[in-house]
C-alpha cells in the first residue's frame, strides 16, 4: 500500500506523481488519503506551483525515513525546549538555500506550501532560515531585505521606540 | 513619561491592512475533486482532524513584499531572542501587532531556558506573555549589571547582582572625584578595603543605609543623600570590595536618567495598575516568606512595628502561586503583582548563580520595593533564626546560631535578672513552662517562650531540645521598643498574642 503512486496536480495543472509513502510526509494529504482510501484520482494542489512542488517532494523524499513529528494533539502545549534556529543539518540548509537569485521568493513559497501540506519539519527549518536571516538586523535592513513597506506614522514609530528604549542598550 | 493609564495602546487594534479572509471557505481548504469510485464527501466531517490552514498569500504584485500569514509570521519570530522581538516590532505595524498580539507564541518560548516548565511564570490579570518576558528580560539585564556598567549621564554605578551564596566584586572607585556619595544599597555589610590593605566596614565608610525617601518615585533604594567621603579617604584611590547588591552613584542633584523602573516600564499596559500608581504615600515594600514559619514571624514584627501599614506580606509556599493557596489578603490585590511576586521568587530560587538564594535554601525573605522592583533586602540565607526589627522600620534575620549562644538561657538556668514573667492566660498555653523577657540596647524586648511538645507544631518554634523525655520548643519574639502587642499565627489556626505582658491564645 505505502509503495502505491499517488498523483499531485500542481497549481499549473502538471501531475507529478511519488509513492504514497512520500506523500504521506505531509498530514494534509496523509489524512486525505486515508480518507478516500484506494483511489486513482490525482490530488490536485492549487496553491502549489509546480516549481514548488517539486521543491517539497525532493525535501519529503530526503527525509521519508525520518520518524513523524508528533501532532500538535499528542504535543504539549508548551515545548519547554528553547526554540532554537541554529540546529538546522547541512542537507537541510543547502536544500532552503537554493538559487542565490530567487533565495527569498522560493524561500517563502516553500514555506507556504509546507504550511498549506502540513509538513511541519519543512515548516520548522524555512521559519528558522528567515529568523536567522533577522537575527541581529536592524528594523530597516529587515524590511529591505523582505521588501517591507514602513507603515508607521512617525508618532507610532516614536512611541514603540520610547517604549522599546529600556531594552535598547541590553 | 508614560502613557495615561487608561489610554489603548494604538497599536493593538491596528487598522492593518491584512489580507482579508474570504468567508467562504478557501478552495485551498477544500478537499480534492471528488474521486469517481469513492466519492469524497466534503460534508462528511472526517476522521481525521484537518489542521486548519490559511491558504497562502502570494506576494504584494504591487509592492512585491512577502506577504506572509500572521501564523507564519508568528512562528519565525519564535525562533528570535528578546532584542531581536523588540526590534522587529519596529519592522511594520503588521509585524508589531503580530509580536503584541501572538504573544504566547513568540514571547513564552523566551522564557523556557530559564525556567523549568513546571516553574515556568505565567501572566496574570491583563498581563500578557510579553510583558512577563520584558519582566524577565528587565531583572536579566538590568537588574544584574556588571560592575563597570555606569551610566554615562548620571554616574551610576549598577554594582555586582550575580554571584554566589556571598557573591564579591571589586569596584575601584576614584574618590578623589567624588565629594559625596549616594549609596544604594540592600545590605548592611558592605566592606571596603582601601589599596593600603585597611579594611573599612559600613560605619568607616561612614554609610548609612538606613534612610528611605519614599516620595522620591526615582530614588527607593536605601540611601544616605548627604554621604560625604571620609576626609581620609578622599585623597587615594580606594577599592571597594562590595558584599550584596550595590549602587554607588555619584551624587546629583537631579539625575538625568535613572535606571530603568520597571513599574514604569509596565504601566502603560495595565487598565488598573493600582500597585504602579505613585499615589500611595509609602514604597510598597513586600515580604515574601517561603514558609509558614518566616511568614508567622515577619508578621509578628509587622504588628508590633507598624509596618501593616507599609509593608503588604505576602506568603509563598508553594511552587506555584494560585488563588486558593493563597491567604486571604492577597486575594485581593492586583493579580499582576503576582505575576512579578511569581516570577522573581521562582527566579531567584531557580538561579542562584544570579542571586544570593542558595539552592537549597530552605527559605528566604526578599524585600522588594514593587515601585521598581528593586530589592531591598535580600536575605537569602537559609533562615535558622528570627527576625528583627530595625529602627527604619524595616526587619532582619537574626541568625539563630546566635541566639542560642548569646540569649536563649537554657532550661537548667533560672530566669535572667531583669527578666519578667509573663503570665499565660490562656489555658491552651498552660503548658508554656518558662517564658522570660528582657529588654535590649536598643529598646527591643526579647520575649522566650518555652513550651511542651503541645505546641510541638508550632510554626514559630525555634528550636527543639530533648530534656528527659520531654521535647521542648523555644521560641523567641523580638518586640521592637518594648513589650506591647504583638501577635504570633500558630500553624493550627491558634493566634498567639501578647498583650500588657501577657500571652492570649486563640484557637480558631
Amino acid at each position: 500500500m505505502s509503495d502505491t503512486l499517488v498523483t499531485l496536480t500542481s497549481q499549473e495543472g502538471k501531475p507529478e506523481q511519488v509513492p504514497r509513502r512520500i506523500a504521506e510526509r505531509s498530514t494534509l494529504l496523509k489524512n486525505m488519503l486515508e480518507d478516500v482510501g484506494e483511489s486513482n484520482q490525482p490530488i490536485p494542489l492549487p496553491n502549489v506551483s509546480h516549481k514548488i512542488l517539486k521543491r517539497v517532494l525532493e525535501y519529503c523524499i530526503h527525509h521519508k525515513d525520518d520518524p513523524q513529528p508528533p501532532s500538535d494533539d499528542d504535543k504539549d502545549s508548551f515545548d519547554s525546549s528553547r526554540k532554537r534556529s541554529d540546529d538546522i543539518d547541512e542537507w537541510d540548509q543547502k536544500f532552503i538555500k537554493g538559487k542565490e537569485e530567487e533565495h527569498n521568493e522560493e524561500l517563502f513559497q516553500i514555506i507556504l506550501a509546507a504550511n498549506y501540506l502540513d509538513i511541519k519539519p519543512l515548516l520548522d527549518l524555512g521559519c528558522k532560515t528567515v529568523a536567522n536571516m533577522i537575527k541581529g538586523k536592524s528594523p530597516e535592513q529587515i524590511r529591505e531585505m523582505f521588501n517591507i513597506e514602513n507603515d508607521f506614522t512617525p508618532e507610532e514609530e516614536d512611541q514603540i521606540r520610547r517604549e522599546n528604549e529600556w531594552a535598547a542598550d541590553a | 513619561m508614560p502613557a495615561p493609564i487608561n489610554t489603548p495602546n494604538p497599536f493593538l487594534v491596528p487598522n492593518l491592512p491584512r489580507p482579508k479572509l474570504p468567508k467562504k471557505a478557501p478552495a485551498s481548504l477544500q478537499r480534492p475533486k471528488k474521486p469517481k469510485k469513492k466519492i469524497l464527501d466534503v460534508t462528511k466531517p472526517s476522521k481525521h482532524k484537518h489542521t486548519k490552514r490559511l491558504p497562502p498569500v502570494p506576494a504584494s504584485p504591487t509592492s512585491g513584499s512577502f506577504c506572509i500569514q500572521q501564523e507564519i509570521l508568528a512562528e519565525i519570530l519564535s525562533y528570535l531572542t528578546f532584542p531581536d522581538i523588540l526590534r522587529c516590532e519596529l519592522v511594520s505595524n503588521e509585524w508589531c501587532v503580530t509580536i503584541r498580539q501572538k504573544t504566547e507564541m513568540i514571547w513564552k518560548p523566551l522564557l523556557a531556558p530559564e525556567f523549568p516548565p513546571d516553574c515556568l511564570p505565567v501572566p496574570y490579570g491583563l498581563e500578557t506573555w510579553r510583558d512577563v518576558a520584558c519582566l524577565w528580560w528587565a531583572w536579566k539585564t538590568k537588574w544584574n549589571p556588571t560592575i563597570t556598567d555606569m551610566h554615562p549621564e548620571s554616574g551610576l554605578y549598577n554594582a555586582i547582582t550575580t554571584g554566589t551564596v556571598d557573591p564579591r566584586a571589586d569596584l575601584s572607585l576614584d574618590m578623589t572625584k567624588h565629594d559625596t556619595m549616594d549609596v544604594y544599597t540592600e545590605r548592611e555589610d558592605i566592606v571596603g578595603c582601601c589599596t593600603d590593605g585597611t579594611v573599612l566596614t559600613v560605619p568607616d565608610l561612614g554609610f548609612n543605609l538606613r534612610h528611605i525617601r519614599p516620595t522620591d518615585p526615582t530614588m527607593t533604594f536605601l540611601h544616605n543623600e548627604d554621604f560625604v567621603i571620609p576626609e581620609p579617604y578622599k585623597t587615594k584611590t580606594t577599592n571597594v570590595t562590595i558584599c550584596g547588591n550595590v549602587c554607588l552613584a555619584q551624587s546629583v542633584q537631579d539625575p538625568p536618567t535613572v535606571p530603568p523602573r520597571l513599574g514604569t516600564l509596565l504601566l502603560p499596559r495595565y487598565k488598573t495598575p493600582n500597585f504602579f500608581e505613585y499615589s500611595r504615600p509609602y514604597p510598597i515594600i513586600i515580604l515574601i516568606a517561603a514558609n509558614e514559619t518566616l511568614f508567622a514571624m515577619i508578621q509578628t514584627v509587622q504588628t508590633r512595628v507598624g509596618l501593616a501599614q507599609t509593608i503588604d506580606l505576602y506568603q509563598i509556599t508553594g511552587k506555584l502561586i494560585s488563588h486558593t493557596t493563597l491567604p486571604a489578603q492577597i486575594r485581593t490585590i492586583n493579580q499582576a503583582v503576582l505575576t512579578r511576586f511569581n516570577l522573581i521568587f521562582k527566579y531567584t530560587r531557580l538561579n542562584p548563580t544570579k542571586s544570593r538564594c542558595h539552592p537549597e535554601c530552605p527559605a528566604f525573605l526578599r524585600i522588594y520595593s514593587l515601585k521598581n522592583l528593586q530589592i531591598l533586602y535580600d536575605l537569602s540565607i537559609p533562615f535558622n533564626g528570627t527576625l528583627r526589627s530595625l529602627n527604619n522600620g524595616n526587619v532582619m534575620i537574626v541568625n539563630s546560631a546566635q541566639i542560642h549562644t548569646d540569649l536563649i538561657p537554657t532550661a537548667a538556668e533560672p530566669p535572667q535578672p531583669g527578666t519578667v514573667p509573663i503570665t499565660v492566660i490562656n489555658p491552651l498555653l498552660r503548658k508554656i513552662q518558662v517564658i522570660w523577657t528582657y529588654p535590649t540596647t536598643n529598646q527591643d524586648t526579647v520575649v522566650h517562650v518555652r513550651s511542651h511538645s503541645l505546641l510541638k507544631r508550632n510554626p514559630v518554634e525555634r528550636d527543639s531540645r530533648h530534656l528527659g523525655t520531654d521535647t521542648y520548643h523555644w521560641w523567641v519574639m523580638i518586640l521592637r521598643g518594648g513589650l506591647g502587642e504583638g501577635r504570633v499565627v500558630l500553624s493550627g489556626g491558634m493566634e498567639l498574642f501578647v498583650r500588657n505582658r501577657s500571652f492570649v491564645g486563640k484557637n480558631n
